[in-house]
């Protein structure tokens, strides 16, 4: 009977127990686990976007972390409580109305602009305050870097 | 009989105790984070529409630096400080405005601009870095995105930017108008608040480290342009956007001391810096 009980009490216990463990989740694209509550010390792992590790210990802006059974400490930079959401797509059609009066507007007054030679900073601010310009703000955004060529320039730095 | 039950009552209890107390809690935050993550992509659209259209009017005061290969290189600094960022599902973008004087800017979404004059006063990479780094955390801190309250979907009355987000109607595209301006003049004018400004320091010296940057590039860099800063602003009568330079290599300096990075030595990259150099 005292056998029966304690199975019994232990099968009760065992989902709570198994729910009490603290998970985190990494948000950023890159994060390492170091040895230390401190950058610059050893790196123990590296860990990639939206992988799920154990909570150990909170100090400071540091946690005390378990991941594929090593232990080391990861900074709150990159760690949530909930997991992370996708990378959002630019949203190219999305409000098409305000984008397209915004840039019949900007375009006038670029042209404007441009035959002005706005490059002073003090002339700009005074005669184009109100000014959109989308065909640059597509120049930004069509400047795209392939992720091999970021990836060896990150693990050029510091090198 | 009686004392297995109160065996059995007695490992229930400090079982459920000690794991419950803190289940729950987690059960709580878990459940949170679920009911807001569709409300989430929202903001984040919502973020994106307002961050785009302060980026377009950024641009529309300022042109582009045509230089290709600086830009790329800002781009290459940027993304690598931001891949260490709590915020990965905004893509980021960086481009050097063609103006003289030192500054930079950053729009809600991952818009980054820095300015031609701003780089020639850096002497190596982890001072460029540095720079990006200041701007990539007024994004992750959402300073904008919180003082504009925009959000996807608001169900009270003061909703604010988020109907008008969603609406297409001319006068909800007056107020949304309105709203762009006044983050740009916040941008542009009347700075961001002082605990922002340092929030962002302290956020960017953790980047700088992460990443692999020398986090003391700051301090340097601010310390440098002090009286550039200083003189300029005295010629086009601007208010400063940033709060004044020995505030915050003060603060820069405890925010070292706190995060342990003191005696941190990292790499600076003055040589691969000098290939892009303005002169």
């Amino acid at each position: 009977m005292k056998k029966l009980t304690f199975l019994l009490a232990l099968l009760i216990s065992l989902p709570l127990s198994a729910v009490a463990e603290d998970f985190l989740y990494v948000m950023s694209a890159r994060a390492k686990i170091l040895s230390s509550p401190a950058f610059g010390s050893k790196t123990v792992d590296n860990l990639l976007k939206g992988q799920k590790i154990t909570n150990l210990e909170k100090k400071a802006n540091w946690y005390k972390v378990k991941h594929n059974g090593l232990v080391g400490w990861v900074s709150r930079l990159a760690v949530s409580n909930h997991p992370p959401m996708k990378r959002s797509r630019r949203m190219a059609n999305a409000d098409s109305k305000l984008m397209n009066n915004s840039r019949r507007r900007a375009s006038t007054v670029s042209t404007t602009a441009a035959v002005r030679g706005l490059k002073n900073m003090d002339r700009s601010r005074v005669n184009n305050k109100d000014v959109m310009d989308y065909a640059a703000l597509d120049r930004v955004e069509s400047k795209t870097v392939e992720q091999d060529e970021l990836y060896t320039f990150m693990d050029s730095i510091g090198k | 009989m009686r004392n297995t039950s109160t065996f059995v009552l007695l490992s229930f209890l400090i079982l459920t105790f000690s794991s419950a107390i803190p289940a729950g809690e987690n059960f709580r935050s878990r459940a949170h984070h679920e009911n807001t993550n569709t409300d989430i992509s929202e903001d984040i659209d919502a973020e994106i529409k307002f961050g785009k259209t302060i980026a377009a009017r950024i641009l529309g005061q300022f042109s582009l630096y045509q230089n290709e290969n600086l830009t790329h290189y800002v781009n290459l600094v940027g993304k690598s400080l931001a891949s260490y960022s709590s915020r990965d599902e905004i893509e980021y973008h960086f481009a050097v405005l063609d103006a003289d004087f030192i500054n930079a800017y950053s729009a809600p979404g991952g818009y980054v601009f820095i300015t031609k004059g701003a780089i020639k006063a850096m002497k190596d990479e982890s001072e460029l870095a540095a720079v990006l780094a200041h701007e990539i955390a007024h994004i992750t801190e959402k300073h904008i995105v919180k003082e504009f309250k925009i959000k996807g979907k608001e169900k009270s009355a003061s909703a604010g930017i988020s109907q008008i987000l969603g609406s297409s109607q001319s006068s909800t595209q007056v107020l949304f108008a309105q709203a762009v301006d006044n983050a740009v003049n916040l941008l542009m004018k009347e700075g961001f608040k002082q605990k922002d400004e340092f929030e962002s320091d302290n956020v960017a010296l953790m980047l700088l480290a992460a990443t692999g940057y020398d986090p003391h590039a700051m301090h340097r860099y601010l310390k440098r342009i002090k009286k550039l800063t200083a003189k300029e602003e005295k010629k086009s009568g601007q208010k400063p956007t940033h709060p004044p330079t020995s505030k915050r290599l003060k603060a820069l300096k405890t925010i070292a001391k706190e995060e342990g990075l003191q005696k941190l030595k990292l790499p600076r990259g003055k040589k691969r810096f000098a290939k892009y150099a303005l002169k």
